[in-house]
């Protein structure tokens, strides 16, 4: 079964991140398709997700979420740890999300400028897959931007829940995580409220 | 005499808004006036031989600052203060504009205030208060404030500048973070709610969690010690009275217990608990927190949700599980992301979503599996639509909706007579 490992899932959640978790493995669900969201909630439980990736036959799905500067204090200790399973999540096939601050901590930005605002971003996908736009809330601006990819990982100052009004972004890491096999099966009703929800975020409704 | 102009052209700036916009005619004036004539403020609030009183925090300030105002009224006290919500500079200023004379004088013995955390922290840098009320830290606007931690520090600034007494949450870590990193606060005292209440609550009073070793609890002054439904038994001062709130849900009982303790402070030897319990008790709820009005010639419940913490402990609190529920998210959300921190466990169903925001909130709904019944963006219409509904068989039909629904229905229903906006 597919997994979505989520590191200090009660940590990382300041701007509802958790829900990208969430979005995939409705997504998945709704293609028929079986994954769990696991919690790792200690270093032990890093070391061991990240020994286990590559022994599990399907890829795996790492979520990182923003969280306030107390909880990245409180996380600090595991950083080694992180950056070690990000590389097993990697190198296993699977793919990510590393949202606002975690991004901003596991790879330092500098030059910051106060935002507060919707943003859409043209992005490239990783092995040559095309061009997509993402729709994300940021607070801030930086020289590194607002995307990164690190493989099939991707280093996001959009924070909050991104794949939500993201849906092309949503199916790239289905797909990943099923060696292409997804099927997108999604109701019209949610991509009619998901077009919506995306033009009232870019200012286009009064 | 130097105000006069200024106040003269705000006055004329509400009446011809209110002569286009029923219940409207609040905000603007306020701003010209704080533009100019931007000392006004400072002299007025200055002014009140018992000082100012600020009410802050994340949550909680209208119901807190009402309670607290009726309690010092009921002691005989003349009060000026601020309409709910309206608790920005801006907000300050329409005040004065509606309740002083032409010279910007007004007559009041005290002036209690409900503050915004980033106002308060602005206005207390020019006039200092002689008690600050502090109710909690939330994990809410990070849009604006990005970081709880910053919202502790600026309510800590707040805190700090009470010249005579200041209040805190015992229940909340991070007013044990200021009181123990601003040891020199002056007559600190505390209110809260006992252990066994608070397990009551599924996720708790919802403040922002430090991630920090817990800091011993102080010593409450005031305290909720027991909760029967809308009845709950309160010590305050080593004394013990009963009150009935008009709104369920523990938080609304942490804002009494705050009032209560507020008021024991500000009023001193004067101040008569048993007198202060009944006046709570007789107290209509603040407009929409949890209040049942009739429409239609039917009751219906309000409920006002305004961040992570006030969406989850209102939730938790739809203990009859209505039959017809309304939601209504607006434009005052900016980023809906905190839509999605929060557990939508006790909602079962949406019969109509509306409001500006009503596309963010089906996505949410969709994934958490809440059926939504219809997506209505256009407000009035959905108004409409869920009031033509047929009475509910169990139960009232309820109404969640955020500030700014809240503003466009309260105009579209008819609530826009002066008690109502001032509620």
């Amino acid at each position: 079964m597919i997994e979505i490992l989520v590191p200090f899932s009660d940590r990382l959640n300041l701007n509802g991140d958790l829900a990208n978790g969430l979005i995939l493995t409705k997504r998945l669900a709704w293609a028929g398709i079986d994954s769990r969201i696991i919690p790792l909630s200690s270093i032990d439980e890093i070391i061991r997700a990240s020994a286990k990736c590559s022994l599990l036959s399907d890829n795996s799905f790492l979520l990182l979420g923003h969280g306030s500067k107390a909880a990245m204090e409180s996380i600090s200790e595991a950083k080694g740890e992180l950056v070690d399973l990000i590389s097993a999540v990697k190198s296993s096939g699977g793919a990510g999300l590393v949202v606002g601050s975690s991004y901003e901590w596991l790879v330092p930005h500098a030059s910051k400028e106060r935002l507060s605002e919707f943003v859409e971003s043209d992005l490239n996908l990783p092995d040559s897959k095309g061009k997509i736009s993402a729709v994300g809330y940021v607070n801030s601006a930086s020289a590194l931007g607002n995307m990164l990819w690190d493989g099939k990982i991707l280093f996001t100052r959009f924070h909050g829940p991104i794949l939500a009004k993201s849906p092309d972004l949503a199916d790239f890491f289905c797909e990943v995580l099923t060696n292409g096999k997804y099927v997108a099966k999604v109701d019209s009703k949610l991509v009619d409220a998901i077009n919506e929800a995306k033009a009232v975020a870019l200012g286009k409704r009064d | 005499m130097r105000f006069l102009p200024a106040l003269l052209l705000g006055r004329l700036a509400r009446f011809f808004i209110r002569q286009i916009r029923k219940g409207g005619g609040s905000a603007l004036p306020g701003l010209i006036l704080s533009k100019i004539a931007p000392g006004l403020l400072y002299k007025t609030l200055g002014s009140f031989a018992e000082g100012l009183v600020v009410v802050t925090g994340s949550a909680g300030k209208s119901t807190t600052t009402k309670m607290l105002v009726a309690i010092a009224r009921a002691h005989g006290k003349t009060v000026f203060t601020n309409p709910s919500t309206a608790n920005i500079l801006q907000g300050f200023y329409s005040a004065i504009i509606e309740q002083s004379n032409l010279l910007g004088q007004i007559s009041a013995d005290i002036a209690i205030l409900e503050m915004d955390e980033g106002h308060a922290a602005a206005l207390t840098k020019k006039v200092k208060p002689k008690t600050v009320a502090v109710l909690n830290v939330m994990e809410d606007q990070l849009d604006r404030f990005v970081d709880p931690g910053l919202v502790r520090e600026t309510l800590a600034s707040v805190a700090a500048r009470a010249s005579e007494n200041v209040v805190l949450n015992a229940d909340d870590e991070n007013m044990r973070i200021i009181a123990e990193r601003n040891p020199n606060l002056i007559g600190l005292t505390w209110f809260g709610v006992s252990q066994s209440v608070l397990a009551t609550q599924r996720n708790g009073l919802g403040t922002a969690p430090t991630y920090l070793p817990s800091i011993v609890r102080s010593a409450t002054s005031s305290e909720i010690t027991k909760k029967f439904g809308l009845v709950h038994t309160v010590t305050v001062g080593g004394q013990q009275a009963s009150i009935e709130l008009a709104s369920r849900g523990l938080h609304f009982a942490v804002d009494a217990v705050c009032a209560l303790e507020t008021g024991r402070k500000v009023l001193g030897s004067h101040f008569d608990l048993q007198l202060a319990a009944r006046t709570i008790s007789e107290l209509p709820p603040v407009f929409a927190r949890g209040e049942v009005v009739e429409i239609n010639g039917e009751p219906v419940e309000l409920v006002l949700v305004q961040n992570p913490g006030s969406m989850q402990l209102n939730i938790d609190n739809l203990t009859t599980n209505p039959e017809q529920i309304m939601v209504a998210i607006g434009r005052d959300v900016h980023d809906p992301s905190w839509l999605w921190t929060v557990d939508y466990e006790g909602l079962s169903h949406v019969d109509i979503l509306t409001g500006y925001n009503a596309a963010e909130a089906a996505i949410l709904f969709a994934y958490n599996d809440i059926p939504v019944s219809e997506i209505e963006y256009d407000l009035e219409i959905a108004i409409n639509k869920f009031f033509s509904l047929p009475r509910p068989a169990i139960g009232t039909k309820t109404v969640l909706f955020s500030a700014d629904a809240m503003r466009r229905m309260r105009r579209a229903l008819g609530f826009w007579s002066p008690d109502e906006v001032q509620r």
